[in-house]
């Protein structure tokens, strides 16, 4: 295999699971900006060992190890309090992560049909949460309630979302 | 993880990704999912949905419904700005150059190729209040009159909380009846600074003060001075450079602002009343005791009838009354529910029995139900009770029991929830308990509860208010009323008050839940916008009409 379509496997790899990747560091490192940087950081590490990466393995499992890494040294060299948990917390974390990745996919698959069910003024709500740079008083302007009850029907919107996703998933098992 | 346990992580969560969580906030976070592995799987199913949330396609549908075109993606995170990206082009820029010119065509043809995903926006949340935070702490409760007429325009109703802060009266007349045991009359025009629970600043305007020897000492403060009561009523009228003091009961003492030494300091007892002159000079003349003109208003006039303000009634007037093993007809007003038998409730029996009495009721009230055992029914409220508005909502049935079991628990409860969130710690729930001698509230990490002396054989009145507001604390309270107790306004005491909290939930159901071994009776199911309505005179009874909603 020539270096080329190496880097061409692994772009594919990467982008395929960009956001499985994302959602991982996500749940070690709850900071959005931070994951960011961590997941930028696990891109370079597999670049570099990509031809250490055995094929017939899955990817996932090999690329969370190199972030699990990353989250650990983002952690280690900023130390301050946007480490929001505990070393011992991540650590359990971690493992638990990767035990329940196959649920948390499931439950990720249920979100599209949770997300029909809201309703539109639901919708809007996540939509300027999710897609638009807007700032909070922009938001509880344009929607027209007050900041707090803007955090609360965000509070109250994934609440929904996570019952109805946890029915949802529960019906599939049978 | 119990469910207070549940309700606090889910509220630290949500903090967590739509604020910032405070230190002590994120030791509990690290707490709460130290211990637990429910809490952890929790933990990692709520940010995967934030995070989820964050890429998903469905989200770019709906930019429409967003009032500007979302902003182009910055900051995705892909493996070309890898390279481009400042953080890590020192150790990107390396391999590049390895692999050369081949690599970076490579990457270049790869971006058409790639799917292209939203990345997590950051939204800008340093503003928004933290529930979790500190909660502001009530300190009055407001009565106001029918003609009250506030500067700022805004309509206060009755049984409102209010905070530390200012209150405006252009004209009529309100009663602020503070959490210490003090109250204030106020005639507009009025301005008057509430400043704590015994506390209050009056910059202008006539207020009467009344308390008795239980409450706490109250310090009334105006311009020109500080005034402490001792178990006393008096009026102080404040006006542009003076003021005046009129002492009706007891004895209060009066402190001039500008004194430089206590001999200033004047004790001023009932029967006296005295005009007091600028600061600087601390003179004073005396004047008539103008008993009649301060106490002409008194407290405002009530709601003449009772009925007004109801919005649920059921007086368990039923011809029969077998559940479950009989459909209940729907009798009442303001239900959109005939009574059901609970769901997932082992067991269910609720019978007809004879009414129960209160001292001065009407004989001619046949009906109330009877809990032989452990039961559980529920009906839904046409108009139901919402967290998220301004408002103040009350409730109240009658309970007895005439013999406590040998052992085991003798309660009843009262539980208000959505019927579409069927989590047990999503109930607001009202518990009266022979067993125990108490009564609590429970309701999300903010219950409360008392010892009473609850006797077999007495008919009690329970009465719920739920103070409800958009931008403000919520907090609820319990009164539970012996038979000979009179109701006739409502309490400046009660018997449990629940921790101010947050909270948007909607009531659409009420239960009611015995968990006993011996009969527990109930009856005069109400709900109301008002103390009178829940709680009238006995003989200012609404028409129990069949109600025209069924289920």
């Amino acid at each position: 295999m020539t270096p080329d379509s190496s880097m061409d496997r692994l772009l594919r790899l990467l982008a395929e699971h960009q956001h499985d990747l994302y959602r991982y560091v996500f749940s070690l490192l709850p900071h959005e900006a931070d994951a960011r940087d961590v997941l930028q950081e696990t891109y370079v590490g597999l670049t570099r060992k990509f031809d250490e990466y055995d094929a017939q393995k899955p990817f996932l499992p090999w690329a969370f190890g190199f972030a699990y890494m990353q989250v650990l040294k983002h952690r280690e060299q900023t130390r301050r309090a946007r480490n929001v948990l505990a070393s011992d917390v991540v650590e359990v974390l971690a493992v638990e992560r990767s035990t329940e990745a196959s649920l948390l996919d499931s439950r990720l698959q249920a979100l599209d049909q949770c997300l029909e069910k809201l309703p539109d003024a639901d919708r809007r709500l996540i939509a300027h949460r999710y897609l638009s740079r807007t700032t909070s008083e922009q938001i509880a302007e344009i929607v027209g309630s007050s900041k707090r009850t803007l955090f609360r029907n965000l509070e109250r919107i994934r609440r929904l979302l996570h019952n109805c996703i946890s029915n949802r998933v529960e019906e599939l098992a049978g | 993880m119990n469910s207070a346990e549940r309700t606090e992580l889910e509220r630290l969560l949500a903090v967590l990704c739509d604020g910032e969580l405070s230190d002590d906030e994120t030791g509990r976070l690290n707490e709460l999912l130290r211990g637990d592995r429910d809490a952890r799987r929790l933990y990692l199913q709520y940010v995967d949905l934030h995070a989820g949330l964050a890429q998903h396609p469905r989200l770019a549908e709906w930019a429409d419904l967003t009032e500007a075109a979302p902003a182009a993606p910055q900051n995705v995170v892909t493996p070309r700005n890898v390279a481009a990206s400042r953080t890590v082009s020192h150790r990107w820029t390396p391999y590049i150059l390895t692999i050369g010119a081949t690599l970076a065509a490579s990457v270049v043809l790869q971006i058409a190729w790639w799917r292209s995903q939203p990345t997590p926006p950051t939204l800008d949340i340093s503003h928004i209040a933290n529930v979790a935070a500190v909660v502001p702490q009530y300190v009055a409760t407001l009565v106001p009159g029918s003609n009250c007429d506030w500067n700022d325009g805004t309509a206060r109703r009755e049984g409102m909380r209010l905070l530390p802060g200012p209150l405006s009266l252009h004209s009529g007349t309100a009663v602020v009846r503070f959490d210490g045991g003090a109250e204030l009359v106020l005639e507009g025009p009025v301005e008057l600074d509430i400043d704590g629970v015994g506390a209050a600043t009056l910059h202008e305007g006539k207020v009467l003060f009344r308390s008795d020897e239980s409450a706490d000492m109250f310090r009334l403060n105006t311009p020109l001075s500080q005034m402490l009561d001792y178990g006393t009523e008096y009026a102080v009228v404040v006006a542009a450079g003076n003021e005046e003091l009129h002492v009706f009961d007891g004895e209060v003492v009066r402190t001039p602002k500008s004194a430089a030494d206590l001999a200033q300091t004047v004790s001023v007892k009932a029967g006296q009343a005295w005009q007091f002159l600028s600061a600087i000079d601390a003179s004073r003349r005396p004047v008539p005791l103008d008993d009649e003109h301060f106490r002409r208003p008194a407290a405002p006039a009530a709601a003449p009838n009772a009925a007004g303000g109801l919005t649920a009634y059921d007086s368990f007037d039923y011809e029969t009354f077998a559940m479950p093993k009989e459909p209940v007809a729907p009798r009442g007003t303001g239900f959109a529910s005939a009574w059901l038998p609970s769901p997932n409730e082992r067991r269910t029996e609720f019978r007809k029995t004879y009414g129960l009495e209160r001292a001065g009721r009407s004989q001619d009230d046949e009906g109330a139900v009877v809990a032989p055992h452990t039961g559980s029914m529920y009906r839904l409220l046409e108009k139901p009770i919402s967290l998220d508005t301004d408002g103040v909502f009350y409730f109240s049935f009658l309970a007895r029991t005439d013999k406590l079991p040998s052992e085991g628990p003798c309660d009843i409860r009262l539980a208000l929830h959505n019927e579409s969130d069927s989590g047990p710690q999503h109930r607001l729930t009202t518990t009266l308990s022979w067993a125990k001698g108490g009564a609590w509230l429970s309701w999300e990490g903010a219950g409360n509860k008392t010892s009473l002396p609850i006797e077999t054989d007495r008919t009690y009145l329970v009465v719920g208010k739920i103070v409800a507001s958009r931008r403000q604390p919520d907090q609820v309270f319990i009164g539970v009323f012996g038979p000979c107790q009179k109701v006739a306004k409502e309490p400046a005491d009660w018997s449990v008050a629940s921790r101010p909290f947050d909270c948007y939930t909607v009531f659409d159901a009420v239960h009611i839940q015995t968990s006993t071994s011996t009969p527990i009776i109930v009856d005069e199911l109400r709900f109301g916008t008002t103390w009178s309505a829940v709680a009238p005179p006995e003989t200012d009874r609404p028409a129990d009409s069949p109600s025209a909603n069924t289920n």
